[in-house]
């Protein structure tokens, strides 16, 4: 049960890690698309 | 028509159609949400087809949190995107496939889970008739859904003739898969 | 640009095929999507593995599905050989035209090539092969880290700015 739960605490770690790498990820891509829509050339 | 009309109009959908930012970011999120969904519960799929033996079946279910997420994102985006144009998209009965085949999917991926990983406390994961039966389901409404994703914007002959010809060509890949995937490490020597 | 005629890269056979077959640039587009979702889907397996989801499984368990990464990856480059060859038939634009001016199709490339050099770096120094034995349990290292971040990021990118492509035309 030890282990198991363990493993559950560093597995929501990992995905706190990848959701927050994906969530900025995303936002910087929506940033250079406001960014190329809008800055004229 | 009128609630159509009415939603079609409304603020949000209005505050969307304007920022064309906004607009693009959602559609991109609608694929990249069906690139987790399809693709995990795909591969899922897959090991129950036996190709990959090699990825424990228990386990696999740590990944999915990633497949959840493609959903709740499309499901979002989808319901957005169906929003902005109501009236254009429930006339076409593209969207009713495709709809059906979505829904089709998460009932039989959710059967699958169940039959995979129903039993608790345990790692044993049984493979059988009726879970490949169930994989191969998945993998052909995923088929349908992208195909009739794909097709909305086109022409109901363009839209027959997209879909048979994806058959044809799918039925040939399939075939080379089978007849050269040893070589290409695509299947296991069996 | 860069020094390349108005016309490369466009096949006037293919253009041909798009108008006489309706049917050919949608397939290509169901067939880029079946390609994007076989490789999105493995290497963001491959990835979170590296990243410590999953961790349960050894690596060596899970690199059986880089072939099917590759045959996803081929299904986009060839469907979209189809897209950049014969885009006058869709959009009357020549595809050089459309490169110089479309910053979506530009980022998309940028991105591919660097989910590109990521993947040779992780192939030629010592961390691939401290992935491939990666154990059950074990954690990687920071630098694979780093590559399987860089890789999830990038790819989701390349589907992203692939969606916009006809914003920027």
């Amino acid at each position: 049960m030890d282990a198991h739960g363990e493993d559950e605490a560093t597995n929501h770690k990992a995905w706190l890690h990848v959701g927050v790498l994906l969530a900025a990820a995303f936002s910087l891509f929506v940033a250079i698309t406001y960014w190329v829509l809008y800055i004229p050339e | 028509m009128d609630l159509l009309q009415a939603i079609e109009a409304s603020a949000l959908a209005m505050w969307i159609k304007e920022s064309s930012t906004i607009y693009v970011a959602i559609l991109a999120s609608h694929t990249i949400g069906l690139a987790f969904l399809v693709g995990i519960s795909s591969i899922l799929a897959f090991r129950v087809l036996g190709v990959t033996e090699s990825i424990p079946i228990d386990p696999f279910q740590e990944f999915f949190p990633l497949m959840y997420a493609g959903a709740a994102i499309n499901v979002f985006t989808g319901v957005v995107l169906l929003g902005l144009y109501p009236a254009d998209y429930l006339v076409d009965p593209t969207i009713y496939v495709k709809l059906a085949a979505i829904l089709a999917a998460i009932v039989i991926l959710r059967r699958l889970k169940d039959a995979l990983y129903g039993v608790p406390h345990t790692t044993q994961v049984e493979l059988s008739g009726k879970t490949r039966q169930m994989a191969v389901a998945l993998l052909i409404v995923w088929l349908i859904a992208t195909v009739a994703g794909r097709v909305m914007a086109y022409s109901t002959p363009t839209k027959l003739q997209t879909a048979a010809a994806t058959v044809i060509f799918l039925a040939a890949g399939i075939g080379l898969i089978a007849m050269f995937g040893r070589r290409l490490r695509l299947l296991r020597d069996s | 640009m860069f020094g390349l005629p108005e016309d490369f890269l466009q096949s006037h056979l293919i253009e041909h095929w798009i108008g006489t077959y309706r049917w050919v640039w949608p397939v290509s587009e169901v067939f880029h999507f079946i390609g994007l979702i076989l490789l999105v889907g493995t290497v963001a397996i491959l990835d979170l593995r590296i990243l410590g989801i999953g961790k349960r499984i050894p690596y060596s368990n899970l690199a059986p599905l880089m072939p099917w990464a590759v045959l996803g990856f081929i299904l986009c480059v060839v469907t979209g050989l189809v897209f950049v060859t014969g885009l006058w038939a869709n959009v009357q634009m020549l595809p050089m035209e459309a490169l110089a001016i479309d910053r979506f199709l530009q980022l998309k490339f940028i991105f591919i090539g660097l989910a590109g050099i990521n993947l040779l770096l992780f192939t030629y120094t010592p961390v691939a092969r401290r992935i491939d034995v990666l154990a059950a349990n074990e954690e990687a290292p920071a630098s694979a880290k780093v590559m399987g971040a860089a890789s999830l990021v990038l790819w989701v990118g390349i589907v992203y700015w692939g969606r916009l492509i006809p914003w920027g035309l």
